[in-house]
């Protein structure tokens, strides 16, 4: 057809022919066009056309006000049948809402704690345009170590030489250094240096002073609220001057809010990068690798493209040496904590397993919340299908029935969001308590969360509503009505199924509870060849290294002291990585070791045990003496080890002893063998041997006193290494607790359908239960029936959860614990098992029983 | 129960008026004529169908036209139970205004 010279707009008159109801009932694209002609040919193109658009328009939004009407006369009957349901059927109501409830409580808290830390590092300004630059370094023998760790004038120079590097900001971490102000001096390991721009490079709440120049000065030191609380009470720090080592001194310019334990850089001190430029000597050097470099590129830069100029980079500015870098990359912000796990940073490292678990047990247990409800709507069907059979006759179809239902669910499902919201708050500070405050989080702050939790609800509420709606909708109005219905049986085995995913979930989660705690125990108990029990250890400082000697023979002379000695590092928590070359190498290839240095009494202390050749004595002389443990000997290769030579960092010395196997790092990620070396200097601890804890404040009390005489102005600080031990392992700990109480609710909740279910498959088979017992079936007859059918789930949960658990929990356990993972016990699934059975039991007795006893007279009346 | 709103009043006196000749553009017309005011398509189709869902009016598609390609239009017809609402929207006028219209309007 000829597009007419008098037609009315194309466009309108397409969004038109969207609407063939209105064509339908109205003519009316036909009658709106014959009234357009008129006006066209009265008033001309323009002003026709405008009128058209006008009232396509009008239809269009007359279109949405009526069919929305129409839903809403629809929804207030949707909405007053789900009412009058909740209300009628209580136990049902009360099941689901308060299983819904405490999903949504429990999902909150896992969602929110997890993506909170998750994401704690990217919530500085821009966070992701910011990167640290990673040098890739050769390490003899042929591999090479990624280190975010890098020379200080790194940063100018790639200003300079990189214009889409808008900004970038360097810090350091110090060594622990002793603070003092007025007479109150503490150890202090939070320190950092920090270039001027750092307070606005990243994040951080200022209390007082200007975070755009508090660092500008040098000897300018910005300090936490707890820091400026503990020298300072409530007076105002800022101008105030603080003794940094007993060698200079600094002036307060800021105060900035506590970091949070959720950030991987945690820092209580910030002193200006002006004054490493006076206090040390290597700020010029290229070849000292002390900073992290943090850069901000722009908004369209690619940084692996930038990364690809850094080879001409390196040629000009940091070639030409044994160790300078083969290449170097940008890494981003952050992936710091959980993700760079093979780069040196001043970052903490933690791993990501723990957090999805935390998330996997919220979505468990929703998944849980979720098929109870499925299972409760589907189960009492008999309730409804009177509803269902007249809303058919009538002429509601089915997709409209399953709209319904849908909405009723959706509707169930947010109404019990705010309740979840309300037991979230009630459960948040018994958490947060639970973590000794170490992780301090509120929904409120993050109010994005509470759309995600909208969704989350509208999505529970469509997803457990699908598979009733679908169920409920497929009833035959006709069968229905005739009363041949109620014979039938319907879904069960979707049901069954539905039920032993639930019981399936729920032993997974109680089994890695277990699991875990087992791990911890294990991990406490376990030979790492070295007794920890009754050891203090006090933290020695620069000033005092080269004489500690005095001081730990006046510890010794206490009556309950038993030994004392000296190390480097504290066993529990060392690392100390190095290359050592064994006699006979001299190409300088390097076998690498951790070597551990030790004053001559330290196995005493510790109780390692000697296997062959002899302990050290003291130490005379430069010649250094190693006493090896058995996997060094091993990696030696030499049959006889004792006399044999051994050099590291330009010390040597001879192998004098072998030593049992021992560890002592906290989770060891390698194979990598330990020794001993026996050293005057640079050691870091005394350790101290007591004979019973027992007498830990008088034999410290002494030890102040000690001290005090002896070091005048250097704090005294101890702890014991069973402490030490406790507070590594907390994680584990506190993680175990978490899971298992998770479990415990999730195998509450699946009990809980679990009876629900009962009662309403009971009242299902009234009659049938009426007929048996009419044909003579014993009332225990009936019972064990029942039972039977219901503990034949669960035994098939038990059956296919216990090996899924055991490889889950296997993995896990590899994953995070490496050669400390411990052997899983066999125990574990029986108990699990029985434990679900006695939960399913009782939730089941009462309502079989019930139904057993009913008087077949009384069941079989209405016929 | 034969309650009118002044649009649903307007329609059914329209299509009373144009009998044989209702429907939705000559409905329009007459409104606008009426009150003076222009009603757009949109609400006045809204407003149409809910008549129709009450049973005041009923519509009947009617011959092909000649012009615009043989169209149909759909006319509109009062119904007994329209004429009823319109008797009874005229009863509960007349009585509302008794013994008040010569003091609003003034004695002709």
């Amino acid at each position: 057809m000829r597009s007419n010279s008098k037609s009315p707009p194309e466009i309108a008159r397409w969004m038109l022919s969207r609407l063939p109801q209105y064509e339908r009932d109205f003519a009316l694209s036909g009658a709106i066009e014959e009234d357009y002609l008129e006006i066209r040919a009265d008033k001309g193109l323009i002003r026709s056309n405008i009128w058209y658009w006008f009232h396509v328009l009008s239809v269009i939004i007359q279109y949405f006000n009526f069919s929305l009407f129409k839903r809403m006369i629809m929804f207030k009957n949707y909405l007053k049948i789900s009412i009058r349901n909740l209300l009628r059927h209580k136990g049902f109501s009360f099941i689901t809402i308060s299983g819904l409830t405490i999903g949504y409580a429990v999902f909150i808290l896992s969602f929110l704690f997890s993506t909170i830390l998750l994401n704690y590092d990217k919530r500085h300004n821009d966070s992701d345009m910011i990167y640290t630059v990673v040098q890739v370094k050769p390490v003899a023998g042929g591999d090479s170590k990624h280190t975010a760790i890098t020379p200080s004038p790194l940063k100018t120079a790639l200003i300079e030489s990189f214009p889409e590097i808008e900004s970038s900001v360097r810090f350091f971490r110090t060594s622990r250094k002793v603070v003092s102000f007025g007479n109150e001096n503490f150890y202090e390991n939070g320190i950092i240096y920090a270039d001027e721009n750092f307070l606005t490079f990243f994040k951080n709440e200022m209390i007082s002073g200007d975070p755009a120049n508090a660092l500008s000065e040098p000897y300018s030191i910005v300090l936490a609220r707890t820091e400026a609380e503990q020298y300072f009470g409530t007076e105002d720090p800022v101008g105030k001057i603080l003794h940094i080592d007993n060698s200079y001194d600094v002036t307060v310019t800021g105060v900035f809010e506590n970091i949070s334990n959720f950030s991987g850089l945690q820092y209580n001190y910030i002193i200006s990068m002006e004054t490493a430029n006076s206090v040390y000597d290597w700020m010029d050097d290229w070849q000292s690798d002390i900073q992290m470099t943090f850069v901000k590129i722009t908004e369209n830069t690619d940084p692996g493209r930038l990364g690809e100029r850094f080879p001409q980079f390196l040629e000009r500015n940091m070639s030409g040496h044994n160790d300078s870098p083969e290449r170097m990359y940008l890494f981003p912000l952050g992936s710091l904590t959980f993700h760079a796990w093979d780069i040196s940073t001043y970052w903490r490292k933690d791993v990501l397993l723990p957090v999805l678990a935390f998330y996997g047990m919220g979505i468990i247990l929703l998944l849980i919340v979720c098929i109870n409800f499925m299972n409760m709507s589907t189960a009492r069907y008999a309730s409804r299908a009177k509803e269902i059979g007249v809303r058919k006759v009538i002429g509601a179809k089915r997709k409209q029935l399953a709209g319904q239902f849908i909405f009723e669910s959706m509707i169930i499902s947010i109404t019990a969001l705010p309740a979840g919201i309300l037991v979230f708050e009630l459960i948040r500070p018994v958490f947060i308590a639970f973590y000794e405050n170490m992780f301090v989080f509120s929904l409120w702050e993050h109010p994005e969360f509470l759309v995600i939790l909208l969704i989350m609800a509208v999505a529970t509420g469509i997803l457990s509503g699908l598979y009733p709606a679908v169920f409920l909708s497929s009833f035959k109005p006709v069968k229905v009505l005739k009363g041949t219905f109620s014979s039938d049986v319907r879904g069960t085995g979707i049901r069954k199924t539905l039920v032993v995913t639930q019981f399936v979930l729920s032993s997974l989660l109680i089994i890695m509870a277990v699991v875990i705690q087992d791990q911890h125990k294990y991990l406490r108990n376990v030979d790492q060849g070295y007794v920890r029990e009754n050891v203090l250890y006090v933290p020695l400082s620069a000033e005092m290294r080269n004489n500690v000697e005095l001081f730990n023979q006046e510890a010794a002379k206490h009556a309950s002291v038993v030994e004392v000695s000296s190390s480097g590092g504290l066993p529990g928590s060392w690392y100390s990585d190095r290359k050592v070359v064994p006699e006979g190498n001299e190409s300088g290839d390097h076998i690498p070791m951790l070597v551990y240095e030790v004053s001559d009494n330290f196995i005493n202390t510790v109780e390692m045990k000697i296997k062959n050749g002899r302990d050290f004595s003291v130490k005379t002389g430069e010649e250094a003496s190693f006493i090896i443990s058995e996997s060094a000997a091993e990696k030696l290769g030499w049959e006889d080890p004792i006399g044999k030579k051994l050099t590291y960092d330009n010390i040597s010395g001879s192998i004098i002893g072998i030593v049992r196997e021992f560890n002592f790092r906290y989770i060891p990620r390698e194979i990598t063998p330990p020794i001993l070396c026996l050293q005057n200097e640079n050691l870091n601890y005394s350790l101290i041997r007591i004979d019973d804890m027992e007498n830990e404040s008088e034999v410290t009390e002494y030890l102040k006193t000690v001290w005090t005489e002896l070091y005048k102005g250097i704090p005294f600080q101890y702890d014991t290494l069973d402490e030490l031990d406790q507070r590594m392992n907390m994680g584990t700990e506190k993680g175990y607790q978490v899971t298992l109480v998770i479990g415990f609710i999730t195998i509450f909740i699946a009990s809980l359908g679990l009876f629900g279910l009962a009662t309403f498959t009971i009242q299902n088979k009234t009659k049938e239960i009426g007929i048996r017992k009419a044909l003579g079936a014993s009332v225990s007859g009936i019972i064990r029936k029942f039972l039977r059918n219901f503990m034949k789930l669960i035994v098939i949960s038990n059956i296919i959860a216990c090996p899924a658990a055991y490889y889950l929990s296997r993995s896990f356990l590899d994953n995070m614990y490496f050669t400390l993972s411990a052997r899983i016990d066999f125990l574990v699934f029986v108990y699990t098992a029985l434990l679900c059975i006695c939960s399913a039991l009782i939730a089941v007795i009462t309502q079989v029983w019930r139904g057993a006893v009913q008087n077949p007279a009384d069941t079989l009346k209405y016929e | 129960m034969y309650e009118l709103t002044k649009h649903e009043e307007f329609i059914l006196l329209s299509v009373c008026k144009l009998i044989g000749n209702a429907y939705i553009v000559t409905i329009r017309k007459e409104i606008s004529e009426l009150t003076g005011k222009s009603i757009n398509y949109g609400s006045l189709c809204n407003t149409l169908y809910s008549l129709v869902r009450k049973g005041y009016i009923r519509s009947q598609e009617s011959e092909p036209q000649a012009q615009q390609g043989g169209r149909r239009k759909v006319m509109y017809h009062l119904t007994t139970q329209g004429k009823k609402a319109l008797q009874h929207t005229y009863e509960i006028q007349k009585h509302a205004w008794d013994g008040v219209k010569g003091t609003i309007m003034g004695v002709d």
